[in-house]
């Protein structure tokens, strides 16, 4: 048996939304990041998540990393690790005392068909802290003849509050209609 | 200025068991996520779950990467987006979030990213690919098993505004 159900329609009223929109970054011509800065305006949020949808305007290569950077620091100051699989096997791996948080194939290039992309969504937690050094984690896949699905994470050695995310490839610049969303969680 | 988000579009609790689950009459006209949560046990045996758009059997493939609690494993297919490795069965639930990234847009093949975990058996994730510019106006979720999603599976469908 089948089960099929039509729509309720968006709630919208009601209850105050603990889940929301800040920002959002289409490209419109070619990138070699997505950045979204000034954000300690949104202090008042106690997490942050960011949602992107990318892919490589080079067509050489194979598909592309995401690295993210805080705060626009370029120090040794970061530490990654994931695990992965690429559809024939899984592995991890690890980094500490580098320039940048590292994941995953996220992106296709662009040599590959019109229309593919790859995904990734990022969770800053405590974003705002001064206590911390900041953790970042994020999903992340691709599936474009390089296939991959990762789960990262990252840390800023930084108790500073993050004022700034920069979301970049490890070659090469993002493609026009790439598109990065920033959303706010709030807390107690 | 902030827009509040992360709308609830559908949810159902199934009152008899289901082979699948369909949510239709999606706005093509919006812009930004869907997110699919569930929570199902299967009726007998276990089930899985495949993620399909506007009716179709084709053209989808997919990445992914589970464990089974004593061994880690990653498999490509390339004619389902399959948002576990395994489902659910008739004691211990299955949970998936799934997301479809940029839902209604008509110049990209549709991203999936899901996760999923079965407390007894796996925790998994998967990336997959509908390769089609199509907007999504339903998705469904499908049980390639004999057996059926069990009274009580819940199935929720979520929007998350992009602008």
């Amino acid at each position: 048996m089948a089960f099929n159900l039509s729509l309720l329609g968006a709630s919208g009223g009601g209850a105050a939304s603990s889940y929301e929109l800040l920002e959002t970054t289409t490209l419109t011509s070619t990138s070699s990041s997505i950045t979204f800065s000034g954000l300690g305006s949104y202090s008042d949020y106690a997490h942050l998540q960011i949602r992107i949808i990318g892919r490589s305007a080079e067509g050489t290569g194979g598909a592309r990393d995401l690295y993210i950077r805080l705060n626009g620091d370029t120090g040794n100051n970061y530490a990654w690790h994931y695990l992965t699989g690429h559809g024939i096997s899984v592995f991890a791996s690890a980094g500490t005392s580098n320039s940048t948080i590292k994941g995953r194939p996220a992106f296709p290039r662009d040599g590959n068909p019109a229309g593919e992309f790859g995904a990734a969504v990022v969770d800053l937690l405590d974003a705002s802290s001064t206590s911390k050094n900041t953790t970042v984690r994020f999903l992340s896949g691709v599936v474009s003849g390089e296939d991959s699905i990762a789960l990262s994470s990252g840390l800023f050695v930084d108790t500073s509050a993050i004022t700034s995310i920069q979301l970049y490839q490890n070659i090469g610049d993002l493609a026009t209609g790439s598109r990065a969303s920033l959303y706010g969680i709030k807390g107690a | 200025m902030a827009t509040p988000t992360y709308d609830l579009l559908a949810s159902t609790t199934l009152t008899t068991s289901a082979s699948s689950v369909t949510f239709s009459s999606i706005s093509a006209t919006g812009k930004g996520d869907l997110v699919v949560t569930i929570n199902s046990l299967a009726d007998s045996g276990t089930t899985n779950f495949a993620i399909r758009f506007n009716g179709t059997t084709t053209p989808y493939s997919s990445v992914i990467a589970y464990s089974d609690g004593s061994s880690a494993a990653s498999y490509a297919s390339s004619s389902s987006i399959d948002l576990m490795a395994f489902g659910g069965a008739t004691t211990m639930p299955a949970i998936v979030t799934a997301t479809v990234l940029d839902y209604s847009a008509t110049d990209k093949h549709k991203s999936v990213l899901a996760r999923g975990d079965r407390a007894d058996k796996q925790a998994s994730m998967t990336a997959g690919r509908w390769a089609s510019t199509a907007a999504v106006t339903s998705v469904t979720i499908h049980n390639t098993t004999t057996n059926n999603y069990a009274v009580g599976s819940i199935f929720n469908l979520y929007q998350l505004v992009s602008e």
